[in-house]
């Protein structure tokens, strides 16, 4: 891994986010979030946050790396950057890192502006990190292999509506037990913890599941990606 | 550089194996061409050659060193261009050249001066969505060069481009060679084969049933004749005579001192020749 090549491809990924329009699209988004916090009462509006500050980095990891890695295939650029010394590992944390990058951002914009300074920082800013580095690793694998952008809303949005058992438990108050079972329980429970409390137990079970969570889905995607990009990078076959 | 010796290589879930126990070797410094008609097996193996396809059987042994076991920094002095281009559409060319040469540990080429040579010079701050065909293969071509690589991989590098690019394209490639770099040259252009190529190898149905230099094969190939087209009383006429003992054919002296000659051509076949005959089709 070297250093200076993860930032050089870190600081392509960023432009070209840019350059696609990417963040012209959620800035709007932002600012809708921060317009319903504004209006809402008091006394829902921290349940709200929470629900907002859930769906940031997963919807963003899912929407953003779907559509950076099918514009990245459509262009046919992966195969001439996998044949530079840049390595799978460097790509997947460059990708990662960009997109956890404005999700935090995002966040922290929607929560100041939406709801104030009264939350808890220091799980805040795990939170969102690791939620975002897990939700982009975990659609790459779809994004890598599926042929166009309605069958990847298909396939790996399915997955992240599954996913989406604890928020449910966390919104209707279910208390399900089921919902542990899931990885988005760990990022419920953390972003609970920045509004409202969480149990040191909690907080062990969030960070460890989740950091889990991360491994093993970008032990994945790598596999993914060595499969499906690397080995189709030649080109002239049309499947 | 290159060796491989009984290279098989099946696609996960194929029938058949895309490439059947090839071998050939392309020596240090030299334009290696290879040639055969679509579905052959070229872009296999030259996506094995390069790293990028594992799991094959045999050897292909590349700078000294197995391919199934190099490092990242292999691809430091190996170039490769692929047929289709492979850009950044909303980045300017000068963009993707910096980006692309950011990746590399060794020291670069200046991107302007390759886009100068490759007459995108006044283009080189549009962005690559802009581009026609031909601009993003020679973009292309630059992103092969731009690391200034020992070892180049070249598909197709001149299809679709007009006869003052593609000429300017063969002249570069010549000029690798005069600097010691080896290209491995993939193509479907008998003309820019037989311009460039040290050696070609022919593959059909994923093996390699010829080996040579251009100039070997169109001469074991040809008729040993010599055509000749002249005016006679203002009517063009053509005779054929054997090659060997030309200088003593009565026949062929007095047409030379007699009429107006037009054109003399040795009969030797072309390179086009030769790859119609080794896939089994005979031009009509
Ligand atoms: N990714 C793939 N999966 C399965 N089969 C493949 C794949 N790529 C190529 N093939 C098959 O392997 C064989 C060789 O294909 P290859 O792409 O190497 O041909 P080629 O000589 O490069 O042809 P062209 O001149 O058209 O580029 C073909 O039968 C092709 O259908
Ligand atoms: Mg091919």
């Amino acid at each position: 891994m070297s250093i200076q090549r993860f930032i050089r491809l870190l600081r392509q990924d960023i432009s070209f986010e840019l350059r696609h329009g990417m963040y012209t699209v959620y800035a709007v988004v932002c600012l809708c979030y921060v317009l319903l916090l504004r209006t809402l009462p008091e006394s829902v509006s921290g349940w709200v946050l929470v629900c907002i500050l859930f769906t940031d980095p997963t919807v963003l990891g899912f929407f953003f790396i779907g559509g950076m890695i099918l514009l990245e295939r459509r262009q046919n650029t992966l195969a001439a950057v996998f044949c530079t010394p840049a390595s799978v590992g460097e790509y997947l944390a460059a990708k990662c890192l960009s997109l956890s990058l404005l999700s935090l951002v995002t966040s922290v914009f929607i929560a100041l502006a939406g709801y104030g300074t009264a939350l808890n920082w220091a799980v805040f800013i795990p939170a969102v990190v690791l939620a975002s580095v897990w939700c982009t690793l975990l659609s790459i694998p779809f994004a890598v292999q599926t042929g166009s952008l309605n069958e990847y809303f298909i396939t790996a949005g399915g997955v992240l509506m599954v996913l989406c058992v604890p928020v449910v438990d966390f919104i209707l108050e279910f208390g399900w037990a089921v919902s542990w079972i899931f990885p988005t329980q760990a990022v419920v429970l953390l972003l609970k913890g920045t509004v409202f409390t969480i149990t040191p137990g909690e907080l062990a079970y969030s960070i460890i599941y989740l950091a889990g969570a991360v491994l093993v889905s970008w032990r994945i995607a790598e596999r993914a990606v060595e499969r499906h990009i690397v080995r189709n990078a030649g080109g002239g076959y049309v499947a | 550089m290159i060796h491989v010796t009984d290279l098989e290589y099946r696609y996960p879930k194929a029938a058949d194996s895309a490439v059947r126990g090839i071998s050939f070797a392309v020596r240090e410094g030299e334009i290696f061409g290879f040639l055969g008609p679509s579905g052959a097996g070229k872009s296999t193996t030259q996506n094995i050659v390069i790293g990028l396809l594992q799991g094959y059987r045999g050897s292909a042994q590349v700078m000294g060193k197995e391919i199934s076991s190099i490092s990242r920094n292999f691809y430091e002095e190996v170039g490769v261009g692929f047929e289709l281009p492979n850009l950044f559409s909303k980045f300017t060319a000068l963009e993707n050249l910096q980006f692309f040469a950011s990746l590399y540990r060794k020291k670069t080429l200046d991107p302007m001066m390759l886009l100068e040579r490759l007459g995108l010079k006044e283009d080189a701050h549009m962005v690559t969505a802009a581009y026609s065909k031909g601009m993003k293969t020679r973009l292309n071509f630059c992103r092969a060069l731009i690391h200034d690589p020992k070892l180049l991989f070249l598909d197709e590098p001149t299809t679709g481009l007009d006869p003052v690019n593609a000429h300017t394209v063969r002249e570069i490639i010549r000029e690798l060679k005069e600097q010691g770099k080896t290209i491995f040259l993939t193509t479907h252009s008998m003309l820019t084969a037989d311009a460039l190529c040290d050696r070609v190898a022919f593959i059909l149905d994923g093996r390699i049933p010829l080996i040579d230099t251009p100039r070997t094969l169109k001469i074991q190939r040809g008729k040993q004749t010599v055509h000749v087209e002249y005016r006679e009383g203002g009517i063009l006429r053509r005779r054929e005579f054997p090659l060997k003992e030309l200088s003593a054919d009565p026949s062929f002296l007095n047409l030379l001192t007699m009429h107006e000659i037009e054109t003399i051509h040795t009969q030797e076949a072309t390179l086009e020749d030769v790859f119609l005959s080794v896939t089994g089709r005979t031009l009509a």
